[in-house]
């Protein structure tokens, strides 16, 4: 009896959560261009007429190229921030620690509007430079987090073993440190990517008009011309984003190190 | 010794952490080839004398050599010194050979030499045909093994150990303590060994350290740490021992008597005390003869025996003496039966060569 409530209950929070999703997806592969249900139909149409129109292509594109520089950068930055955080010990180290943390906990519109400020007082409107900063800055507390994680649960002795042997500092970080590690870095690359590739608020405030990303290109198709393209396209970046989740966990969970 | 054949040497050597003196004026030379074992309780500050040489602390005083040359500028990738760590510390993400070619990789040395001399490294220490294993296949002798040849393999002046066999069971323990004995003698690197049991330290040292509290209390041969104690601490650390308390009241020649209760003890003392001084006398239970006395035995006291322990290879007596307190006396089980019975009286007997006087400076309680 509990038993049964139990999992009525379950399923009731998954149905919640996932509901919505669930819609695009299914309204994705609806052969009508209204957003019914029943559904009267399946067809693929919408994805052919989504992936011929060289806009939504073109944004793709573009969400692509500034996730990959985006995720690479926040990952080498803060992988090394991590290990400064962890490792030594200087004055101001939790002041640092909570700066870079301070995207996850500062409403995203603030920090919008900071980096638009910041930007027009530099001259320095739109362009690749500044969404890339915008979202490297949005991905570094998840890779500080997860890569600090790693480096608590280290076993500090490997490093010394390592110094022992004859390895400097850089040598013992490229062949100890950096290895052991690694899925921690990966995952963190990985969450970086998606922060970047979904992001919205910061890219809207910042890009200027010659920079369209996926969610730009589906914001703005909202409200110019409602077509069930949009959720062809919304379906394509779901994807994209619960599959590198999968490949995180197969990353993190094959590790034998630990 | 001369200086010049020293590999290590400390010269009034401390180490403070904040408002803790881990270690406190600590000084000794360790000769080339020599086995060289710092023995003390937890927390006496043997890893940080490790630390130091290897180069991970620097010292708050005092001067370090090591091959005759001061290491104070040197950091741990320079110094002609490898540790084998207490937890071992081998790369979970390397294979056996990867381990072992770390420390030469990082000499730049050529492929092939590595390769040589991995491989006989792994035949040093008995792993021949383990070089593609991960360091989670192997049993914990073997990553023991495996250790101790990643250090050995960069020819090290000195090797360090830092209880390396801690976490082993005992029969492996005493295996590998065989082991490494072994290999020491076979290459012929000085060795210097930190561990808490004073059993290992006996059966592996040339010299012992014997540290107490950041200090060293007693440097000496195996023996002479066993056999002549200079404090109430060494002889109650090393080995088990019986300690009376006394006042020199005859002193004089080579023999002196000593008060303890209402007991007179003849001893012998290393050096000429004066008297009523406040002594510990060490009477190690296995110099002590139980049962009808020898007629040349100098010193004899009755007493009642309180408990038999068997212990195998011989047997313990707790035995009381009226107006001196309770002995512990060891016999050798030559023969199958205990010959003595609880509660029956005893005399108990030994030559005053066979307990050692220990000083007590005034005022000082132990
Ligand atoms: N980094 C440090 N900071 C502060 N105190 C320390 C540090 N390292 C050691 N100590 C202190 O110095 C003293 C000696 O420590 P050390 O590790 O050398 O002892 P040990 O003899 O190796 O003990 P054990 O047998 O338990 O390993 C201890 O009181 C310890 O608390
Ligand atoms: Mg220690």
């Amino acid at each position: 009896m509990v038993n049964a409530l139990q999992r009525a209950w379950t399923l009731l929070v998954y149905l919640f959560l996932f509901a919505p999703i669930v819609m695009v997806v299914i309204m994705s592969v609806n052969r009508s261009r209204y957003s019914v249900f029943p559904v009267p139909g399946w067809s693929l149409d919408w994805y052919r007429q989504a992936l011929s129109d060289p806009s939504i292509v073109e944004a793709l594109r573009t969400s692509a190229v500034v996730a990959v520089i985006a995720s690479v950068l926040a990952t080498s930055i803060g992988t090394l921030a991590a290990v400064a955080l962890v490792r030594l010990r200087f004055r101001l180290r939790k002041v640092a620690h909570a700066a870079f943390m301070s995207p996850l906990i500062i409403p995203e519109i603030i920090i919008a509007i900071a980096l638009l400020t910041l930007s027009t007082t530099l001259d320095f409107r739109g362009g690749y430079p500044i969404v890339v900063a915008g979202h490297v800055l949005m991905g570094l507390p998840f890779v500080i987090t997860v890569v600090s994680a790693r480096l608590y649960g280290f076993d500090q002795s490997l490093e010394e073993a390592a110094r022992d042997l004859g390895a400097d500092e850089v040598r013992t970080f490229l062949r100890v440190t950096l290895p052991l590690v690694l899925p921690g870095v990966v995952g963190g690359l990985l969450l970086a990517f998606t922060v970047s590739f979904d992001n919205f608020l910061v890219t809207f405030m910042v890009a200027g008009s010659e920079i369209v990303t996926m969610p730009l290109k589906i914001y703005s198709m909202l409200r110019f011309e409602f077509s069930p393209k949009i959720h062809a396209a919304s379906t394509v970046i779901i994807f994209i984003t619960i599959s590198l989740l999968f490949v995180y966990r197969a990353l993190t969970r094959k590790d034998r190190y630990l | 010794m001369t200086a010049s054949e020293l590999d290590v040497e400390l010269t009034h050597v401390s180490k403070s952490f904040g408002m803790v003196r881990a270690v406190d004026d600590v000084s000794f030379g360790v000769g080339r080839g020599e086995f060289f074992s710092l023995l003390g309780p937890s927390g006496c500050g043997k890893t940080t004398i490790m630390r130091m040489i290897s180069g991970f602390e620097a010292p708050t005083s005092g001067s370090l050599k090591i091959r005759g040359q001061d290491v104070a500028a040197q950091p741990p990738f320079r110094r002609p010194t490898n540790m084998v760590f207490q937890h071992l510390a081998l790369f979970p993400h390397m294979t056996v050979a990867q381990n072992i070619a770390f420390g030469l990789e990082m000499e730049r040395l050529p492929k092939a030499e590595i390769g040589r001399r991995v491989g006989s490294a792994l035949e040093l220490v008995h792993l021949a045909g383990f070089d593609r294993r991960r360091v989670s296949q192997l049993s914990g002798g073997q990553r023991q093994r495996v250790a101790i040849a990643r250090a050995l393999v960069k020819r090290p002046a000195v090797l360090l150990l830092d209880e390396p066999l801690g976490a082993l069971d005992l029969k492996l323990r005493e295996e590998m303590q065989l082991e490494l004995k072994r290999i020491q003698r076979e290459i012929g690197t000085t060795f210097v060994y930190v561990t808490h049991d004073q059993k290992e330290a006996i059966t592996m040292s040339d010299r012992i350290a014997v540290i107490n509290g950041g200090r060293i209390e007693q440097l000496d041969t195996v023996s002479a740490i066993y056999e002549r104690p200079r404090t109430a601490f060494v002889a109650g650390f090393i080995g088990e021992t019986n300690l009376l308390r006394g006042r020199l009241v005859e002193a004089g020649g080579e023999t002196a008597t000593v008060a303890v209760g209402e007991a007179r003890l003849a001893v012998r003392p290393e050096a000429p005390l004066p008297r009523d001084t406040e002594v510990l006398v060490s009477l190690r239970p296995e110099k002590i003869r139980l049962g009808p006395p020898l007629p040349e035995t100098a010193n004899r006291l009755d007493g009642t025996v309180e408990s038999i322990v068997y212990l195998g290879s011989h047997t313990r007596y707790r035995v009381q003496v009226p107006g001196v307190g309770g002995l512990d006396v060891d016999v050798q089980n030559a023969e199958p039966a205990a010959p003595h019975e609880a509660g029956r009286p005893v005399t108990l007997g030994w030559q005053p060569a066979a307990a050692v006087v220990i000083p007590q400076p005034s005022g000082r309680a132990e």
